[in-house]
C-alpha cells in the first residue's frame, strides 16, 4: 500500500464502500422526505395522542382531506370551502368507480386541526358517507410514553 | 487527460472529488429536512350511513354515550357520561386556560416561538391530565371486567362548536389505556352521534 501511494498522486483510498454507503443513505433520506412531504401540511396542527395506532400502509391510496382551524379544506394541497367539498368527492368517487373499486373500499384520512369545530370533522364525514365512503381514520400526533 | 489516464490503468481514473462534494451536500440536506417529520398515529372509526342513523343491530351491549358540551368560544364546558357530569370544575378552568394561553400565543404570531412552545406544552398537559380523568370514569364502568369494552360502543355527543381537540382527549381516554410501553385496549368501536338539526 505505502508503495502505491508513493507512485499515485490523486487520491488512493478505496473510496467504493464509502460511496455506497452514501448513496443508500441519501435513497433512504430521499425517500421518507418525499412520504412525509405529501402528507404533512404545515398549515395543520394536529392534536396530541398518546395511544393512537401507528399509521397503516393500505394498498388502496387513501383519500387524505385537512382541515384547517378556519374551517376549510385542503384537497389536493389546495384550500376549499367545506360547502364545496360535496363536488370533490364526487370527482373522487367517479375516478374511484372507473378503477373498477367501491368507494367504501378507500380509507378516508381525517387530518383535522386541534383547533377546528368538531361540527366541521363531523360535516367532512358526513359529506363522505353520502359518498358511500364509510372507512374513516383521524389523524393524530403520536406522543409515545 | 488520455495521457494521464492511461498511466493509471486499473485504479480509479476520475477524479470523485466534485461528485462526493455534492452527494454530501444532498445528503446534509435530506438530513435536515428529516427532523421536521413528526410521527403520527391513527384512530379507524367505521362509520356506513345506514349505521350513523341509530339503531343498535344486534347489539346487547347499550353504547357508551359521552356528551361533551362547549362554551360560545369552543372550550369545554362539561362532559357528561351516562347522564352524569364527570368532569369537575377545577380541570374545566385548567383546560380553558391552556386554551386561551395558545390562543394568545397563536393570535400574537410567529415571532415569539418559545411562548409558542410553551403554550402547547402547556395545552398537551391540560390534554392529558383531560385523558386520565375521562378514562377512569370510562374504566369505572367496566369495573373489573374490562374485555367488556371491547364489544361495547361508544358514542361521542358533541357540540358542533366544540375544538376538536378536546374529542381527540376522548378518543384517547377511550381507546386503550397506557401501561408502561404498552397499550391496553378498551373501546374498539367508536362513532359520532348524528348531529343535532340546529346549527
Amino acid at each position: 500500500m505505502g508503495r502505491n501511494r508513493k507512485k499515485i498522486s490523486g487520491s488512493d483510498i478505496d473510496m467504493t464502500p464509502m460511496i455506497d454507503v452514501t448513496f443508500q443513505l441519501i435513497t433512504f433520506f430521499m425517500f421518507t422526505l418525499n412520504f412525509s412531504e405529501a402528507e404533512q401540511d404545515q398549515r395543520i396542527q394536529l392534536p396530541t395522542s398518546q395511544v393512537a395506532k401507528p399509521v397503516e400502509n393500505s394498498d388502496i391510496e387513501p383519500l387524505t382531506l385537512q382541515l384547517m382551524d378556519d374551517g376549510r379544506v385542503i384537497y389536493n394541497g389546495e384550500p376549499v370551502a367545506l360547502a364545496a367539498l360535496g363536488d370533490y368527492l364526487e370527482n373522487e368517487k367517479a375516478v374511484m368507480l372507473a378503477a373498477g373499486k367501491e368507494p367504501s373500499a378507500a380509507t378516508v384520512v381525517v387530518r383535522a386541526d386541534g383547533r377546528s369545530r368538531t361540527g366541521d370533522v363531523q360535516q367532512i364525514i358526513r359529506n363522505c358517507q353520502e359518498k358511500g365512503f364509510d372507512k374513516f381514520t383521524l389523524r393524530t400526533e403520536y406522543r409515545g410514553p | 487527460m488520455a495521457k494521464r489516464a492511461s498511466k493509471l490503468a486499473g485504479k480509479i481514473p476520475i477524479d470523485m472529488t466534485a461528485m462526493i462534494d455534492v452527494v454530501f451536500q444532498l445528503l446534509t440536506f435530506f438530513m435536515l429536512t428529516l427532523k421536521s417529520v413528526v410521527v403520527e398515529g391513527d384512530f379507524n372509526i367505521r362509520m356506513p350511513l345506514g349505521a350513523s342513523a341509530g339503531a343498535a343491530e344486534d347489539d346487547p351491549i347499550p353504547p357508551l354515550i359521552l356528551k361533551m358540551t362547549a362554551t360560545p368560544e369552543g372550550r369545554l364546558a362539561a362532559v357528561q357520561m351516562g347522564g352524569k357530569t364527570i368532569v369537575g370544575p377545577d380541570l374545566l378552568g385548567e383546560l380553558g386556560s391552556a386554551d386561551a394561553l395558545l390562543e394568545q400565543a397563536m393570535a400574537a404570531g410567529p415571532g415569539n416561538q418559545g411562548a409558542m412552545k410553551q403554550a402547547r406544552r402547556a395545552k398537551e398537559l391540560t390534554a392529558q391530565k383531560l385523558t386520565a380523568a375521562l378514562q377512569a370514569q370510562i374504566v369505572d364502568t367496566f369495573g373489573n371486567d374490562l374485555s367488556r369494552a371491547e364489544l361495547t360502543e361508544l358514542e361521542l355527543d358533541c357540540d358542533p362548536g366544540l375544538k376538536y381537540d378536546h374529542v381527540v382527549s376522548a378518543i384517547t381516554a377511550a381507546s386503550g389505556i397506557l401501561k408502561g410501553d404498552e397499550v391496553v385496549p378498551l373501546i374498539q368501536k367508536i362513532k359520532f352521534a348524528p348531529p343535532k338539526k340546529a346549527k
